[in-house]
């Protein structure tokens, strides 16, 4: 009986006790207009960012429009990113090309030789889970990501078409906006590298990437000594992220990529936009082309032709 | 009839009526012989050859007629005729592509009426009508960059819609192997994705582990209870 | 005022450093229920150091995450401590900024509080990079693009500006000028940390659950109420373990009407983004799409706790009558910070309920080398904690500036507290 009496008089107690209110309106407001003042100085860093970037974009999508060349468009504003000027060390200095690819989806068959093919030429190791090329197949009528699967046993089969993604090299990289250390960045000739030592492995570029294109090696690379490509890093791709390069060190030196060499039925086409003759100016000046996510506006270099 | 005997008139009449009823009666058996035969010329640009030696009598098509084996053996001689059996009816299909006066299958007509070695530039004949195709095919643009349309593996020039692809099967002489379009026919690829790595959980930190969390467990129970 | 040498000083069981009077001697005195609170928290800190070690020498194999679900655990524990931090030190610094004089006991245990667990959520970081001595180069190549590079930072600065801010307090270097100006420093560097941290979620197109500005308002509520809620109950187990702090129950209910109205700002910014999505064709299809699979899918149970305890919860505190009851604020607040943690987890598991490319993607499950590197951190924080609110001198004097041991150091050993303790056993 007791424990209750404590217990009523503590309440009442609590009860009887008022709360201190010091705050004034003056107070109130003068800390408000304080913690305003500090907040919008806090923004002051995005404008400083975003305003060579402002510069830089081009006049207007009216420029596209009023029968120049979309292609020739897209070429000037195509640009290096973050570029820190070094060299790739397992590839030739860029030169003066535009790389780009083409994918007919009217001949992918989805027989998924590319993306092997890029495994063995880009010592990606066999037990690292990823393949740099991804095929979807996909529902005819339509292209719904959602409905698309990569986990198909049987390629060509009717009433539905092959699409292979992989990364996209954009001109406006979301990957590259996003690492926090500069460790990936975008060649003048367009191709998106990674520096294997710089890496930080926070994965920040993976969330980044609307195509699924950057893979991490949760564990070592493993690839068989008898077929690692002596041309391309293995080492020093265990715990980072890696992705596809457009074969850079075959492409810097005038031969095609491992895909589109690999392809039995020539769905795939790469050369280099600068050159009107090259076989993707043909085709994007001739076929119908469309890109991937074009909505996110990451302007992706590989265009599909139907 | 040995020869022409000139000296009696006598003789030379009977001769003369002999020899034109010769004439009339093998005119008349090659009419008897060329009238069947006179629907398949109707439209060839070429000359009677396929009166005697009409393709399709060795080479029937579609390929599920050639029953029986040639005299050397050979069975592989049908033909399927599929996307060109527009081009005309029997054997008139036949002589739009290859020539039939000189009777060689090995020699392809051109544009402007040429004649090109089945070993040479035969995608011009494609080009005949492909003209669309050919020109992205120059430019690199339709499949793969190779030789020629036809003899390098790409398309069958009787099934053109059918198509060769290197290394997804091989090609087994004049059978039809792979269909890629118009009609779509399953195949097996390459192996599916490959999977995540497991996730690894070492057995020295699992033992670690248990006796740290066996350790801790104890001491909250202790504290718990009230007892120490 | 460092240097002066007072009576004070050669007291027993205090040990002078930099400033400030460490109370050895209390901790020494400690009873055997702390010393085997303290060994628990060892032992699983050990667990954690293992589990560290685990990683660095099998690599992330160890680790639940794939490509699938680059991020995992960790990232749900910097949002998650990050969080209390800010939100602790907003009811500090309203002491400064708005004159709220209630909240004037709470100072140093609110600061330690804050700048612990920053410190927590930037070992939760580091603890997930493969190799982390390459951390410099964010400070040698930074991207101002990317807003990784400003959460990082602002996490560190922000518990070096706590501990300084601690020591300010505790030292009384600079008298009261000082700490206004630290605090006016510290509640906008609060702000900005949980907004940068929030940006690094809502600033990636490519990940349409999350790429949405309320993202910033609903971070900012989320950790104003969960840190409010676990200031709250670091308080009072304070209170048990430090009976020298003065406490009043007043203030308690103060917090409590806090954390009330943050709690229901909370909810109200989550069903606004909930009918955002929901409203037929008025978000992108993907969204949608991953919602419903967020509701009806695996990762239900993780989604509807939040919403089911932070109600709970805000009906605890809403009743006048009940709100000062301790055991209801103590209610009301654990489950909140459950509910919120059960909010991070699921607003990680949210993204990545599909691969950009609309696969379906296995649940993610820590591993146990995760879970135990979690409890580890954890553990060193809880750790870092309990000897900090006895070998510190957390309680603040009663005086109405802070000053420190150089003027009015209040004698250790006297309680002059007018309020009778809480039926609480003196450890």
């Amino acid at each position: 009986m007791s424990q209750h009496d404590e217990r009523t008089t503590r309440s009442e107690q609590h009860l009887a006790e008022e709360v201190q209110i010091t705050v004034t309106r003056r107070n109130f407001l003068k800390g408000a207009a304080t913690v305003a003042a500090i907040l919008a100085a806090g923004t002051l860093p995005a404008f400083f960012t975003a305003a060579p970037a402002a510069a830089n974009a081009p006049e207007g999508e009216a420029a596209g429009l009023e029968g120049e060349n979309p292609i020739g468009e897209f070429v000037k504003r195509d640009g290096p990113l973050n570029y820190p000027g070094k060299q790739v060390w397992y590839a030739d200095p860029p030169g003066k090309q535009k790389w780009a690819m083409v994918i007919d989806v009217k001949a992918c068959v989805g027989c998924r030789k590319c993306a092997y093919a890029c495994v063995r030429e880009n010592n990606i190791g066999r037990n690292s889970g990823f393949t740099y090329i991804q095929l979807l197949e996909m529902e005819d009528g339509a292209i719904d990501l959602e409905k698309a699967t990569t986990d198909y046993n049987e390629g060509g089969k009717p009433g539905k078409w092959y699409l292979p993604v992989q990364c996209m090299q954009c001109a406006e990289a979301p990957c590259v906006y996003g690492c926090p250390v500069k460790a990936t960045w975008r060649e003048p000739d367009g191709i998106v590298v990674i520096d294997y030592n710089k890496c930080i492995s926070c994965r920040n570029c993976m969330i980044a990437c609307p195509y699924y294109a950057r893979h991490f090696n949760w564990e070592e690379p493993e690839v068989p000594k008898n077929e690692i490509n002596p041309k391309v890093p293995l080492e020093e791709k265990a715990g980072v992220v890696e992705k596809c390069t457009f074969c850079i060190q075959r492409t810097r030196n005038g031969l095609k990529t491992a895909c589109t060499e690999a392809c039995p039925v020539g769905a795939r086409k790469f050369g280099d936009l600068n050159d009107p003759n090259s076989e993707v100016s043909v085709l994007l000046k001739t076929r119908r082309a469309f890109r991937l996510k074009e909505e996110l506006g990451t302007e992706p270099v590989i265009w599909y032709v139907g | 009839m040995a020869g022409s005997s000139s000296c009696s008139s006598s003789h030379s009449a009977r001769h003369r009526l002999a020899r034109s009823l010769v004439v009339s009666v093998t005119l008349a058996l090659a009419l008897l012989v060329l009238a069947p035969a006179a629907p398949a010329l109707a439209g060839a640009a070429s000359s009677g050859e396929l009166l005697f030696y009409p393709c399709t009598s060795c080479h029937p098509v579609p390929a599920s007629g050639a029953t029986r084996a040639l005299p050397n053996g050979f069975k592989g001689h049908g033909i399927e005729l599929e996307g060109h059996d527009v081009l005309g009816k029997g054997d008139a299909a036949c002589v739009v592509c290859h020539d039939d006066p000189s009777r060689d299958p090995g020699k392809l007509k051109l544009a402007d009426g040429s004649l090109v070695d089945i070993n040479g530039d035969i995608s011009q004949v494609c080009f005949r009508c492909h003209y669309q195709k050919y020109r992205d095919f120059k430019a690199g643009t339709h499949g793969k960059r190779k030789a020629s349309c036809v003899a390098s593996g790409c398309h069958d020039p009787h099934t053109p819609g059918y198509i060769f692809a290197d290394g997804i099967r091989p090609f087994t002489g004049a059978g039809f192997q792979f269909k890629v379009l118009p009609e779509r026919v399953a195949f097996r690829p390459l192996a599916s994705p490959p999977p995540a790595p497991p996730v690894q959980t070492p057995r020295g930190f699992v033992i670690f582990a248990t006796l740290g969390l066996v350790a801790a467990g104890g001491q909250i129970f202790r504290l718990v209870r009230g007892r120490l | 005022m460092l240097e002066s040498t007072t009576k004070n000083e050669k007291q027993s069981g205090v040990f002078r450093l930099i400033g400030i009077d460490f109370q050895y001697g209390r901790l020494l005195k400690a009873g055997p229920k702390y010393w085997s609170f303290v060994a628990i928290l060892g032992t699983l800190m050990a667990v954690g150091v293992a589990a560290w070690f685990t990683y660095f020498t099998h690599g992330g194999s160890v680790m639940g995450m794939r490509d699938t679900n680059p991020w995992g655990l960790w990232f749900v524990n910097y949002m998650y401590y990050v969080g209390l931090a800010a939100g602790g030190l907003v009811v500090y610094a309203s002491v400064h900024l708005f004159g709220a004089e209630q909240f004037k006991p709470l100072a140093r245990v609110a600061v330690l509080q804050a700048a612990v667990l920053t410190m927590l959520a930037l070992l939760g970081i580091v603890s997930d990079m493969e190799m982390p001595w390459r951390a410099v180069n964010m400070l040698l190549s930074p991207n101002p693009t990317s807003p990784f590079v400003y959460t990082g930072s602002a996490a560190g600065l922000y518990m070096v500006l706590c501990f300084v801010d601690l020591w300010v307090l505790i030292t009384g270097y600079g008298g009261h000028k000082l700490a206004h100006t630290m605090t006016l420093i510290a509640l906008p560097a609060a702000i900005y940390l949980h907004t940068t941290t929030a940006f690094v979620l809502a600033l990636n197109k490519a990940k349409e659950l999350w790429n949405s500005a309320v993202m910033v308002p609903i971070f900012l509520t989320s950790a104003t109420a969960s840190g409010v809620a676990f200031l709250i109950i670091f308080a009072y187990i304070a209170k048990l373990v430090t009976p020298q702090l003065k406490f009043k129950s007043s203030m308690f209910r103060s917090l409590a009407t806090l954390l009330a109205t943050v709690i229901i700002i909370d909810q109200f910014l989550l069903i606004v983004e909930i009918i955002t999505v929901f409203w037929p064709n008025s978000a992108k299809p993907g969204h949608t799409v991953r919602l419903i699979e967020f509701i009806t899918g695996p990762y239900a149970w993780t989604l509807l706790p939040v919403m089911i305890l932070g109600l709970t919860s805000f009906a605890l505190l809403a009743g006048r009558k009940y709100r000062h009851v301790p055991l209801v604020q103590l209610v009301a607040s654990g489950l909140y910070v459950v509910a919120i943690y059960f909010k991070r987890y699921a607003l990680m598991t949210m993204g990545f309920s599909r691969t950009p490319l609309g696969q379906p993607v296995p649940m993610y499950v820590p591993s146990l080398v995760e879970v135990l590197l979690a409890v580890g951190i954890a553990a060193f924080g809880l750790l870092f904690l309990t000897i900090g609110i006895k070998l510190l001198p957390v309680e603040v004097p009663e005086d109405e500036h802070d000053h420190g041991p150089g003027e009015h150091q209040p004698a250790l050993t006297q309680s002059i507290d007018a309020e009778p303790e809480t039926g609480v056993a003196a450890l």
